[in-house]
């Protein structure tokens, strides 16, 4: 993490001119320095670090917790989660955000098995990337072209896309693959699993494309002052729809792993996706203005939903209160982030 | 340093003591020493980075000093908050304001500090309130209807509502921060009515800003700040303005202004022909050579932004063409224009030029892109090339390539933008207030990048409200007035007057010189 | 300048990891408080406990269980969750975890449930799956892992589970059909069918249409509708076929939210008189109903006796005991092989005050997620 490094340094030069002698007061000066030195490093490891002591906690309470088995388990259940978050994390950036991730899911889900049926896996993976892509292409341009608030959009879309789905199907699962069909979502190479393969491709993907083309840098400067951006030539509505597009077609890969996973096209798959693929993209630190966050943050939102939901399965409490407690970690997070920002400037 | 003669028996309002801050990698200041009285405006000024803004902070509670004392009326003081120094009678009106928008002038005047009804603890009382706030604004602001959402209201007028939100809370010191940057020259006149009445009430005022015949026309005392530390406090009728420069910068400024090189090519860069956006500008007829500085002159408002912001494509003109290098293009937005070589340097830095949260790198390279990438994607390497010449060449400030460009100063937040048009390698540079909110060393450094650009052939199209910067710096000056291009004059034709005349136009009102 | 400010975020860590163990606490720190209600009884089950389907069987070895349904907003899963609760701890296994996925759309989350289990190394699943084919993978995964897994009421596509135990659904409609008939052999019926694509669901509108089919010729289904099992949906919906004005004589609930949802709507119409509701599941609310005259016919589906029957097949098969099952027509190709639950009674107002619900019915302080 590039701020991590930043704010040692400026530690470090801060410490240095303390040792100059400028005052009397150098001493406690110091040993304050220490203290807020202690204090920023704590924040700047911040999720990483919530994310270890979560492990500790369950590992006390818990040992199959820390099993290797376990360990495999869980990055499986994270990988799936992941590849969402990943898909979110591009309209965030934009300054948006897109609540129909699980309808497209579900959408995805009955077109790659229709497609499968009659053309064959790869047929259905790609159809299931198409269909999902294809409602990003709608919510982006129904977005940029009308200027309607990505909210309203993708809610609407959140309910057309579900009900797409229901009537493509009948509302009845679809059924009857081969046993190849399973490879995507349980299937494994070596001792990694194929769910945490496609995420760790789409990350590696999805981190070029942030940090390393042009299309990142409009992006993240779009959702960063999107005034500014436009006056500098950067075709912000574009960037903006693009980004919705890059979430459906991301959407599209995960529900394609989901698909396989559950080896049928289910139309309700998904329900509720949207809203823990955002609740990890905001613990990952986006900020939800836009043009702040970075993609390897995400994985460590991820982590801690994926670690949470495992440790307290296995510790037998409640989902409801599973529940409350993924929102007790979305505000924590977020009200961390804001000190971890502070501290720094 | 010298300590100003003052009555003996009057004891400072508020006395600052050896205050020292330091911040990672600088520190901003250094044993710094004040004394602010009652019924006195102290000036305060300095470049940016001179450590004006900690100080400041550090007297309205923002910030608090890693050593040295505030005393007020003989007590140490130590402000935690904001909040704690408006309790002991300090109030702060920064460049942002800080009023609600959508709450109306009576509300915001109270914000904070509501009249609860005598009985029903609960409610405010709404009559009693209405009533206070008309008294307090009608001893500055007697124009204001109260029950306005102070988002309908001018700048001026909103910074008038602070100024009285102030006056009813009792302050006995009132920090201005750069108060006159967002005002014209009439509104400026008024601010200086309200702040002589606000002084003869016995009320201190500091007074922070880059404008230093404000600080002549306005002042009692002057404090020159550079690089944290304090040069000196003088009686403003003991200095002129070449000795506050000089105390600021360190130096002479022996040229204010590059020298104009002979020998410009007469190739066209732009060409307006008839360019109308009611009621904006209408008919505009304009030319910008190559290696030429155009300057849009007249009073802030004649619609002088509006067009430049439509040469760019910001906004797109309804009626005329534009022509770009001799061709006549059709312009939809920036992203035309900038393909084309033109790039703007907006009037507010904050709203549309800096990227807050990205790096002083990012920003910099954002119009650029096409030309460091490769097939859409950038390699680092490039960028951080791209960035080493530019930096070096403009001589921005930064901690390194990837701070954060909201850490960086005015001044340098505006040698970045600069950076981002000539890294994109504009051949037509269109700047709105260029060195608004800049300090006096960057000033000068900015005129002479400007100069520079067009010595290397390129054109600019400039607007500045100060005057003596058009005249200083324009080969070429259009004077505007409501919207109309009133007047072409050369170098050689304009001056002070005949542009003043041109742009008050049969009214004519003497500028305060 | 950030000492306050730290001391501030340490109370905030320190504060949310409290809360973390407090949740810990109350979900998992109490093993040694799972005292089932109705207590006092002698332990071990009789035949007649288990219906006389089985012979009850005490553990060899280890038996340590878990569940995974689909959710516990309908009582039913509720009364299963207990009736397995119950009958382990008479016969002595314990019950690590009880999952539930939240609603028949998680399948997601009930297939990382069911793994979940597997990390936790249970003996045996209790497995009401959220979907026949969807979840044969997850099912075939926990059996490879040793575990052995029972399907309750829901069945999956797999091979390797060792038993299923289900209602025997048809048999729900058939006789649903033959009461209908006896009344009013014209009789127009509307139907509410539950949610498309559910096997129980359209197993049990199978049976009844088969046997209209079959043997009464002068019913007429007349209105026909898929939903979620939801009382409020239901309730609109039968509210619209009311506001029609066609006539209805019987209206057909295959689950009781339904029929609850039909009676509602009769009884805000005032026409609980001129129909009938007949609607599977009894439940409290059905039998409310039921006494109130809402609802004329109650189908019994013994979902107590469905979890009992689990425990006593994982028992069973982690003992190594054969069990014969009669062989019956099996409803679902999968599992190979299941027991079916055929004689579950009817109660209609006749009945109201001598009916018996300890095979339908969770005693009211027992709480599902504190087993």
């Amino acid at each position: 993490m590039p701020q991590g490094n930043e704010s040692e340094t400026n530690q470090v030069t801060e410490a240095g001119r303390e040792d100059d002698g400028l005052s009397k007061s150098s001493k406690p000066s110091s040993r304050r320095l220490e203290f807020t030195r202690l204090s920023a490093a704590l924040l700047q490891a911040g999720i990483p670090l919530a994310a270890v002591l979560l492990c500790v906690f369950f590992a006390i309470q818990e040992p199959r917790f820390a099993t290797l088995d376990n360990g495999v388990n869980v990055a499986r259940q994270f990988a799936l989660l992941a590849v969402f978050a990943f898909a979110q994390a591009f309209p965030v950036l934009g300054g948006g955000f897109d609540i129909s991730i699980g309808s497209q899911v579900g959408l995805a889900s009955v077109v790659m098995a229709l497609a499968t049926q009659s053309w064959g896996l790869a047929a259905g993976l790609g159809m299931s990337v198409v269909a999902a892509g294809g409602v990003g292409v709608v919510n982006g341009l129904t977005i940029s072209t009308f200027g309607v608030s990505p909210f309203v959009v993708t809610l609407g879309m959140l309910s057309f896309a579900r009900g797409l789905a229901l009537y493509i199907s009948d509302g009845v699962p679809i059924y009857g693959f081969n046993d190849n069909f399973g490879f995507l979502g349980e299937g494994e190479i070596g001792p990694l699993s194929m769910p945490f393969i496609i995420a760790t491709a789409v990350f590696v993907i999805g981190w070029i494309v942030l940090n390393r083309t042009t299309y990142g840098r409009h992006l993240y400067a779009t959702g960063g002052n999107v005034e500014a951006a436009r006056l500098a030539g950067i075709p912000v509505r574009r960037v903006k729809a693009i980004s919705y597009i890059l979430c459906g077609v991301i959407t599209g890969i995960g529900a394609a792993v989901l698909t396989s996973r559950v080896d049928s096209g289910q139309p309700n798959l998904g329900t509720g996706l949207e809203l823990e693929a955002l609740a990890a993209v905001i613990i990952g630190g986006f900020a939800l203005g836009g043009g702040e966050g970075r993609l390897g943050n995400v994985v460590w939102g991820a982590i801690i939903i994926s670690i949470l939901s495992n440790g307290l399965n296995l510790l037998r409490v409640s989902s409801y209160i599973q529940l409350m407690a993924i929102g007790v970690v979305i505000v924590t997070a977020v009200v961390l982030d804001g000190w971890r920002k502070r501290v720094r400037t | 340093m010298t300590t100003p003669t003052k009555a003996l028996d009057e004891r400072p309002l508020l006395t600052a003591s050896h205050i020292r801050k330091a911040y990672p990698g600088v520190l901003a200041l250094d044993a710094v020493s004040l004394d602010l009285y009652g019924g006195e405006v102290h000036a305060l000024v300095g470049e940016n980075g001179a450590g004006k803004s900690t100080l400041i902070k550090i007297l309205s509670g923002a910030v608090r000093p890693d050593g040295g004392d505030l005393l007020m009326g003989g007590v140490a003081m130590s402000f935690n908050s904001p909040v704690q120094a408006r309790r002991s009678g300090v109030a702060t009106i920064y460049q942002e304001g800080s009023l609600v928008g959508e709450l109306t002038v009576e509300e915001n005047l109270f914000l904070g500090q509501e009249l609860n009804h005598p009985r029903m603890r609960f409610f405010t009382d709404r009559a009693r309130m209405a009533k206070r706030a008309r008294s307090a604004l009608d001893e500055i602001a007697p124009q204001i209807d109260i029950s306005t959402k102070v988002r309908d209201l001018p700048a001026d007028q909103r910074q008038l509502v602070e100024i009285g939100r102030a006056l009813l809370a009792s302050m006995r010191l009132l920090i201005l921060d750069e108060p006159t940057s967002s005002l014209n020259d009439r509104e400026i006149e008024r601010l200086f009515d309200v702040v002589e009445r606000l002084k003869g009430k016995g009320v201190g005022v500091v007074y922070v800003t880059h404008k230093l015949a404000e600080v002549q026309q306005i002042s009692d005392k002057v404090t020159v700040l550079r690089d944290g530390c304090l040069v000196a406090t003088r009686r403003t009728d003991e200095v002129e303005i070449p000795d506050l420069i000089r105390m600021m910068i360190g130096r002479d400024l022996s040229e204010w202004f590059p020298a104009v090189k002979s020998g410009s090519v007469p190739q066209e860069a732009l060409r307006l022909r008839g360019l109308s956006r009611p009621p904006a500008f209408d008919d505009v007829d304009l030319v910008v050579r190559k290696g030429e500085i155009v300057g849009l002159a007249g009073l802030e408002g004649s619609g002088q932004s509006e067009l430049l912001r439509a040469v760019v494509g910001a906004e797109v003109a309804s009626v005329g063409t534009i022509e770009l290098f001799g061709e006549t293009v059709r312009i939809d937005s920036p992203v035309d224009t900038v393909r084309l070589g033109v790039a703007y340097i907006p009037g507010d830095r904050q709203r549309d030029g800096v990227i807050p949260a990205l790096s002083v790198r990012t920003n910099l390279a954002l119009s650029a892109l096409r030309i460091i990438g490769r097939n859409g994607f950038i390699r680092p390497r490039d960028e951080e090339e791209l960035y080493g010449s530019i930096k070096e060449q403009l001589d921005i400030r930064a901690r390194d390539s990837r701070t954060a460009i909201r850490e960086l100063s005015g001044g340098n937040q505006q040698k970045v933008i600069l950076g981002r048009a000539i890294a994109a390698r504009a051949r037509l540079f269109v700047l709105d207030e260029p060195t608004r909110g800049v300090d006096v060393g960057a000033k000068s450094h900015i005129y002479q990048l400007v100069r520079d650009l067009v010595d290397q052939e390129a054109g600019v199209l400039l607007f500045s409200s100060e005057l003596e910067e058009v005249l200083g710096l324009c080969d070429v000056v259009y004077v505007m007035r409501t919207g109309k291009v009133v007047a072409r004059l050369t170098r050689a034709e304009a001056s002070e007057e005949k542009i003043a005349k041109l742009a008050f136009g049969d009214d004519p009102v003497p500028r305060s010189a | 300048m950030q000492s306050k400010r730290k001391s501030v975020l340490l109370r905030w860590v320190l504060t949310t990891m409290v809360l973390l163990l407090v949740a810990g606490a109350c979900g998992g720190g109490d093993d040694s408080a799972d005292e089932p209600s109705s207590g006092g009884e002698v332990a071990g089950s009789t035949k007649a406990d288990l219906g006389g389907y089985l012979d009850p069987s005490a553990p060899e070895g280890e038996c340590k269980l878990g569940m995974a349904l689909p959710h516990f907003r309908d009582p039913f899963w509720v009364a299963i969750a207990y009736g397995a609760a119950d009958e382990a701890r008479r016969a002595g296994c314990t019950i690590e975890a009880v999952y539930e996925a939240g609603g028949y759309e998680n399948l997601d989350t009930q297939i990382e449930q069911v793994e979940d289990l597997i990390q936790l190394d249970v003996d045996a699943i209790l497995f009401a799956p959220n979907d026949y084919e969807g979840t044969a993978a997850i099912a075939d995964r926990a059996a490879d892992s040793g575990t052995v897994v029972i399907n309750l009421a829901n069945m999956s596509a797999s091979e390797k589970v060792a038993y299923g135990v289900n209602n025997y659904d048809p048999a729900v409609g058939e006789a649903m059909a033959d009461w209908v008939a006896e009344k009013n052999p014209d009789a127009k019926i509307a139907v509410l069918s539950g949610p498309a694509g559910a096997n129980w669901a359209m197993d049990r509108v199978k049976g009844f249409e088969d046997r209209i089919a079959e043997s009464h010729p002068g019913l007429e289904v007349v209105f026909e509708k898929s939903t979620d099992v939801d009382r409020a949906v239901a309730q609109q919906v039968v509210e619209d076929w009311l506001v029609t004005g066609d006539q209805i004589d019987a209206i057909i609930a295959v689950a009781a939210p339904l029929g609850e949802g039909a009676g509602a709507a009769l009884e805000a119409e005032g026409r609980e008189g001129d129909t009938d509701v007949l609607v599977s599941t009894l439940n409290e609310e059905t039998l409310n109903f039921l006494e109130q005259g809402l609802v004329d016919y109650v189908q019994s589906e013994r979902p107590v006796l469905t979890g009992r029957l689990g425990v006593q097949l994982a028992i069973k098969s982690l003992n190594g005991e054969e069990v014969d099952l009669p062989s019956y027509e099996a409803l679902t190709p999968l599992p190979p092989k299941i027991l079916y639950i055929f004689d579950a009674p009817v109660y209609t107002s006749d009945d109201v005050g001598s009916i018996e619900t300890s095979n339908d019915m969770a005693p009211e302080d027992f709480d599902p997620s504190d087993v």
